[in-house]
């Protein structure tokens, strides 16, 4: 068992239309299609397929989601990338920020 | 020797040119510093997912899926992107010489057939005998994210049912504002890139199995491959008649100093011959 865990993950959410976010978080919870998965940092690698739910990341003090409609993220020991398509609704209060 | 009033009229209609040209170059920068930012903020998606779908690949090696197979090129589907207008320099007929003489030769060996997009595309090949699948012309500019999937969904199936063995697609990518890039894809069978990073890591778990994932991740590349390169052509479309109508205004500007110089020579011209004709009169009329 190593003893180097990282002590944060770079999380990235790519969606076709835009870098969606790009930054170091302490903690993911991303939802599968067999439920929620929380990913911490040195997440043993998996490859997931993502339903339609909330991506909620979670700083050093505050959380911040939004939801997202099926895709795909990788998780690695310092990374997740995650591809992915905005909800519909999210889409829309973004493009009006 | 030209009248006055032939020069003058040709100026006005000249500047009156100039003007509209002016006006469709500043309407196209405008759109594509708008179409320009939809493409390079998706550029993050292109550089990586290309790469994840080979990891994924790599590890699911031994898993088939019917959009990875390779078959026999009997039978090709060919889109051809332009745009609906026309005004915009060599864009359009650059893409279409290239996209024909491409699929000239391989109906040699195979059958073709085409979707077509943009009213440009539609015309120019009525005159040549491929058969057409879906034609998409006149709204071009408007097609929604909607319709560009339902002809994802179009190709995949053709694709996964036999009906074609490969999808190539012809577009111009947007590569900088002064030159577009005439890029011919091929979409299926899909060809992953090999990847030497994820040799080196561990092997990863799946969430559902391999075969679910593959089963969506492989059209969702496909579908956004096909949004995608309607993006760049329409980036392009953009920066394209932005250089054609710029263009054309310094040349009317060109035009109209010419016309202007011409007018004035004949307008002193005149002038001194009038004097003359004044003077000698006056002389004539002196000596008597």
């Amino acid at each position: 068992m190593s003893i180097n865990l990282p002590l944060s993950l770079q999380l990235r959410v790519i969606t076709p239309r835009k870098l969606l976010v790009d930054r170091d978080v302490k903690a993911v919870f991303l939802p599968g299609l067999e439920g929620y998965i929380g990913v911490f940092p040195g997440h043993r690698p998996l490859l997931v397929a993502l339903g339609k739910g909330a991506i909620t990341y979670r700083l050093n003090q505050k959380e911040e989601k939004f939801s997202v409609e099926g895709g795909f993220a990788e998780i690695l020991p310092e990374k997740v990338i995650v591809f992915t398509k905005l909800s519909k609704n999210e889409a829309d209060r973004s493009n009006e920020r | 020797m030209p009248a006055l009033i032939d020069l003058r009229k040709r100026i006005r209609s000249v500047k009156n040119t100039q003007q509209i040209t002016q006006a469709m170059k500043t309407v196209a920068t405008a759109k594509l510093k708008k179409v320009q930012r939809t493409v390079i903020e998706a550029r993050p998606y292109w550089h990586s997912y290309p790469n994840f779908l080979s990891e994924a690949a790599f590890w699911a090696a031994r898993y088939e899926h019917p959009l990875l197979m390779k078959r026999e090129e009997k039978r090709i589907e060919g889109v051809i992107i332009t745009s609906d207008k026309g005004l915009c320099g060599a864009f359009n007929s650059n893409l279409l010489e290239k996209a024909l003489s491409f699929f000239e030769e391989k109906a040699k060996q195979s059958d073709i057939r085409l979707v077509l997009i943009g009213k440009k595309a539609v015309t120019f090949f009525k005159k040549h005998p491929f058969p057409l699948d879906r034609t998409y012309s006149g709204k071009v500019e408007k097609l929604t994210p909607e319709e560009l999937k339902d002809l994802a969904q179009f190709l995949l199936q053709l694709y996964t049912f036999s009906k074609t063995d490969g999808v190539y697609v012809v577009y111009n990518e947007f590569k900088s504002i002064l030159s577009p890039r005439i890029t011919i894809a091929k979409i299926l069978p899909i060809e992953i890139p090999e990847n030497k990073e994820a040799q080196e890591r561990l092997t990863p778990d799946w969430e559902p199995e391999a075969g679910p994932i593959f089963n969506t991740l492989l059209p969702l590349y496909v579908e956004n491959q096909i949004s995608h390169s309607f993006f760049e052509s329409s980036a392009a479309e953009h920066a394209a008649r932005m250089m054609a109508m710029d263009n054309a205004t310094q040349n009317a500007e060109d035009l109209i100093s010419d016309l202007t110089l011409v007018l004035n020579k004949i307008r002193q011209a005149s002038i001194t011959k009038e004097l003359l004709e004044i003077m000698t009169a006056v002389e004539a009329l002196a000596k008597r």
